[in-house]
């Protein structure tokens, strides 16, 4: 790493944080304008991203030099706050960058009632920079604060419509993000009541297995389970995705629960490391194993698009779970975990994105009645079953290669002697099949004999944006490799 | 006062006897949540049970002889603002909910979601409040 | 001396813990309001008692004050909407109220039905006695007051607390302050303000009384805002006391805002996350890092960072009781 790289690197962290905080003020500030600064800042905050990822993957060859660490207003921890940069939150901020600058597009069309636009702008770009700055966070009440950031702008974009439906599920949403909001600040205050630091980075050298460490674990845990609707705290979830705008649907899906998702690994690959026992590895793995049924059950008998959409999120999701006890017997496992989790926000965006067309273009989203408009949006409907493509693991997909990995880890554990090994990967496995079914559902009447009707007719982001942004999920796989490697520059990983 | 006596009271710090009714505001507020289903009273759960949360901090911070840590204190007035705004946001998005649908009751468990819904993205601003909720679980109690 | 301030712990927490109960157990809407406002002022003493005044200044303002008066506001309108609906046409206040009781005494919750009792009493019990374990065997910790104490020279301010939160730890306190504004931006996009019941016209009181209330109120937020350098204060606390003030105004006048709507109001309410925002930005640029300021200037910068911030609060805090955007932001 060159001299000049060692300080641009830091800069340009906290260039990053600027720069998403600047664009939001200014859309609040500016509502009149707020869809074009969205669009600009849109672009900004991708294009800086990526130089950033440029910056980082030239840093080093390892983590030790890669990994960098800001010092926020000059003050080291533990009296101030730090940011932190490496492989694990550089992917994720990759991602959120791609799903953000797709949806801002997206919602150039979507979003067209002027007042409507003026509420949503500001929220969303106030959304996106919560996710930023909670991706870079270093410091363990830091991460309460960014979570709020991101939890009030979403429950906020969930209820834009104004409807009945909206309402009530934003308003569930709400009270479920609270619940899990202080859960996750009691376990902070715990650890500092203990370790007296909130540095993350301080904590992890001095957390060990004791009362206190176990007592935030859960109850930090279950506060961001609770905000990743992961199995069985779910219950949100399909409410509050059936009538959010499609938009906010593929962010709350793709970018929301993904960020809690890497909270907690995040957690316990540092502070919470030494709690992270086989026993406990099986009971999490069990959990997943019940999300992929469950979930899938609901997604094959739910009546509209968005439903099974919003269940197979769930269902997915206990992929990542039923991956928790293979992280733990193979330590490199935990990066194609995290690669699964990148195609699946991915392939889940875009599948929301173009239920957002067909539901507009049909004035509905009942999967009986969706047909006629099934048939005449080809596009869309590509679209759709690309990214489906992807979630079911077909060969060739991202999604394929993310599950393989998963398989051969399981299988690992199966030669290794595990019981348990059999029930992970006869999951993995049959998950891939019930994804198929329910894949399937969704697009099956495009197959059918019947009218074709192209409906309502809609902007060229919602018809190109979802098919975009579907192909980059189905050819993630060919960045597999560089996404593995990046995450390896992550320090103190397994 | 006896030396059996004299013990307990020098056990009962604040850095002890604060926590323990931090975490007792705690477990009262989630009970409340847990079993109240009207929407102002849930809010105020949720208010003890973040009182709670504060209780504790500054309880842990006050132990121990010297001043008290002044960086607990700023995380405890942080949070009462987070707080606040958090409860003001609920509020209103209890009095728009009750315009809609008449009573500001939540039950626990999913509603009907699969009832037909109006497409979310013709961008008709519902000003003057949209379609009743779902039937069967969104009704209150008699 | 010690054994009676033991006793006055003991007698303190279970009151609040006592009334915290009746509030949550009340059928009555508006004696949960009233208890919880009472909760809100012995967790001030509370904070008195842990040597915490700031945060007793800000539970008494905010916690109390601010949160009981959106809880009171909130009752309100939730009956006149059940009452516009029952009687099918929009509900005209009484021009001359006779009292709180009236208004709301017609909110009711029904008490909660048994089969969750066990259940849930088994939770709450199992997670307050785990809680209670853990802290009695955590060691007591060292804390970051030395750390904050060594470095107090450097904050520019005398006071520690303000020093943490405006230097130190700026940052949350930025993002703090944004959390305000978003949950300002949520409440606005749920509907205009004329989508909300209006409230009745007050009596000759409110109005008298203000005249006098108004102007030491001001005199008090700007003197706890400046305060905060060195006693206990700050941006936080004067915002709500400004803010109530400006609470006490619309009450007056329910027809009409005190604050111009457009542009003036969007500029006050961004103003606290902007300057600070420009200050962090300016700090990165200057070398000093992201919300770093320089040793000479510190306490210039944080004082402008708190006088904005202070203006930005309360006019977020009044925006939020009026709780509606107003209609000139639609245009």
């Amino acid at each position: 790493m060159t001299p000049a790289d060692a300080e641009l690197l830091p800069a340009g962290i906290a260039g990053l944080v600027g720069l998403s905080l600047a664009v939001a003020v200014l859309a609040t500030a500016w509502t009149r304008q707020a869809h074009r600064i969205g669009l600009l800042g849109a672009l900004a905050v991708t294009a800086w991203v990526l130089g950033l990822s440029a910056l980082f993957l030239n840093a080093g060859p390892d983590s030790e030099t890669a990994a960098t660490r800001v010092a926020l207003g000059g003050w080291d921890a533990p009296l101030g706050l730090m940011l932190q940069l490496d492989g694990l939150s550089m992917t994720l901020l990759v991602l959120t960058a791609v799903v953000g600058l797709a949806t801002s597009l997206y919602s150039l069309g979507y979003v067209h009632d002027r007042i409507e636009r003026r509420q949503f702008w500001p929220l969303w770009l106030w959304l996106w920079a919560g996710l930023n700055m909670l991706l870079l966070s270093g410091d363990a009440f830091n991460l309460y604060i960014t979570l709020e950031v991101v939890s009030l702008s979403a429950v906020a974009l969930v209820a834009l419509t104004g409807t009945a439906a909206a309402v009530s599920g934003a308003m569930r949403y709400l009270l479920v993000n609270i619940l899990g909001s202080l859960s996750f600040l009691m376990g902070v205050v715990l650890l500092f009541g203990e370790h007296g630091v909130l540095d993350l980075v301080l904590l992890e050298a001095r957390t060990e297995a004791g009362p206190a460490e176990r007592m935030a674990a859960v109850l930090m845990t279950a506060g961001l389970m609770l905000k990743a609707a992961l199995f069985p705290l779910h219950v949100w979830l399909a409410p509050a995705h059936g009538s959010a705008p499609a938009p906010v649907s593929a962010v709350l899906s793709g970018l929301v629960v993904t960020g809690s998702f890497y909270l907690i690994l995040r957690l316990w690959m540092g502070v919470f490391a030494p709690l992270a026992t086989p026993t406990f590895g099986i009971l999490v793995g069990l959990l997943g194993v019940g999300a992929l049924v469950w979930g899938s059950l609901q997604a094959l008998r739910a009546g509209r698009l968005k439903s099974i959409v919003a269940y197979s999120t769930v269902a997915q999701f206990g992929y990542l779970l039923v991956a928790f006890p293979l992280m733990l017997v193979d330590p490199d496992a935990w990066r194609v975990v995290v690669f699964f989790a990148v195609v699946h926000a991915l392939a889940k965006a875009s599948v929301f994105l173009a239920a957002g067309t067909l539901q507009h273009a049909a004035g509905h989203d009942r999967l009986a009645d969706l047909g006629d408009v099934l048939r005449g949006r080809p596009r869309t409907v590509f679209a759709l079953g690309l990214a489906g493509v992807s979630l079911m693991g077909l060969p060739f997909t991202g999604g394929f290669i993310a599950k393989y990995l998963l398989l051969e880890a399981g299988l690992g554990t199966v030669l290794a002697g595990s019981v348990f090994g059999v029930l992970w990967v006869l999951a993995i496995a049959g998950g891939g099949l019930l994804a198929a079914a329910y894949v399937l559902r969704m697009v099956a009447p495009s197959f059918q004999r019947g009218r074709a009707d192209a409906g309502e007719a809609s902007s060229p982001w919602m018809d190109w944006v979802p098919l975009g942004l579907a192909t980059v999920a189905a050819l993630a796989g060919l960045a597999g490799t560089l996404t593995l490697n990046t995450l390896a520059l992550t320090p103190g990983a397994p | 006062m006896s030396g059996l006596a004299e013990t307990v009271v020098h056990a009962l710090t604040p850095g002890l006897l604060y926590p323990t009714g931090g975490a007792t505001l705690f477990a009262l507020g989630l009970y409340g949540l847990i079993r109240r289903h009207h929407l102002v009273l849930r809010i105020l759960a949720l208010n003890i049970m973040g009182s709670g949360v504060f209780m504790v901090l500054l309880g842990v911070a006050a132990r121990g002889e010297g001043p008290p840590d002044p960086v607990a204190q700023a995380l405890t007035l942080t949070g009462i603002v987070v707080a606040v705004s958090a409860t003001a946001f609920a509020l209103g998005l209890v009095v728009h909910l009750t315009r809609l649908t008449g009573h500001a009751v939540m039950l626990p468990g999913p509603p009907d979601d699969d009832a037909a819904m109006a497409d979310t993205s013709r961008g008709e601003h519902h000003a003057d409040g949209g379609p009743d909720a779902p039937p069967s679980d969104e009704d209150p109690p008699s | 001396m010690n054994g009676l301030l033991v006793l006055f712990d003991l007698v303190l927490l279970a009151g609040i813990v006592g009334v915290a109960w009746r509030c949550l157990a009340s059928t009555d809407l508006f004696r949960a309001a009233v208890l919880f406002v009472t909760f809100g002022l012995l967790l001030a003493l509370a904070w008195v008692r842990l040597e915490a005044p700031d945060i007793a200044l800000a539970e008494a303002a905010i916690g109390a004050g601010i949160t009981g008066a959106l809880l009171l506001v909130t009752l309100e309108r939730l009956r006149s909407i059940m009452a516009e609906r029952r009687s099918g046409r929009p509900h005209t206040p009484p021009p001359d109220p006779t009292g709180p009781h009236a208004l709301l005494r017609a909110l009711h919750d029904p008490p909660p039905e048994r089969r969750t009792f066990i259940p849930a009493l088994t939770f709450a019990l199992v997670v307050g006695a785990l809680l209670v374990t853990t802290l009695w065997h955590q060691p007591p910790s060292m804390g970051l007051e030395p750390v904050v104490d060594a470095h107090m020279d450097a904050s520019g301010v005398d006071h520690p607390v303000t020093a943490v939160l405006l230097n130190f730890r700026a940052y949350d306190t930025f993002l703090e302050l944004a959390i305000v504004l978003i949950a300002l931006l949520g409440a606005w996009s749920l509907g205009r303000h004329d989508l909300i019941p209006a409230r009745p016209a007050p009596g000759p009181i409110l109005p008298g009384t203000l005249r006098l209330l108004v102007p030491v109120a001001i005199v008090t937020g700007v003197y706890v805002l400046w305060a905060g350098s060195h006693a206990p204060g700050g941006a936080f606390q004067a915002g709500a006391i400004l803010g109530a003030a400006g609470i006490l105004l619309v009450l007056a006048r329910p027809r009409q805002l005190p604050m111009a709507p457009g542009v003036p109001l969007r500029l006050g309410i961004t103003a606290g996350v902007a300057v600070f925002l420009l200050v962090g930005l300016y700090g990165l640029a200057a070398g000093h890092g992201f919300l770093g300021y320089d040793r000479a200037w510190a306490y210039p910068l944080i004082i402008l960072i708190e006088v904005a911030a202070t203006l930005s609060i309360a006019l977020t805090l009044v925006a939020l009781f009026v709780a509606g955007r107003p209609a000139g932001d639609d245009a």
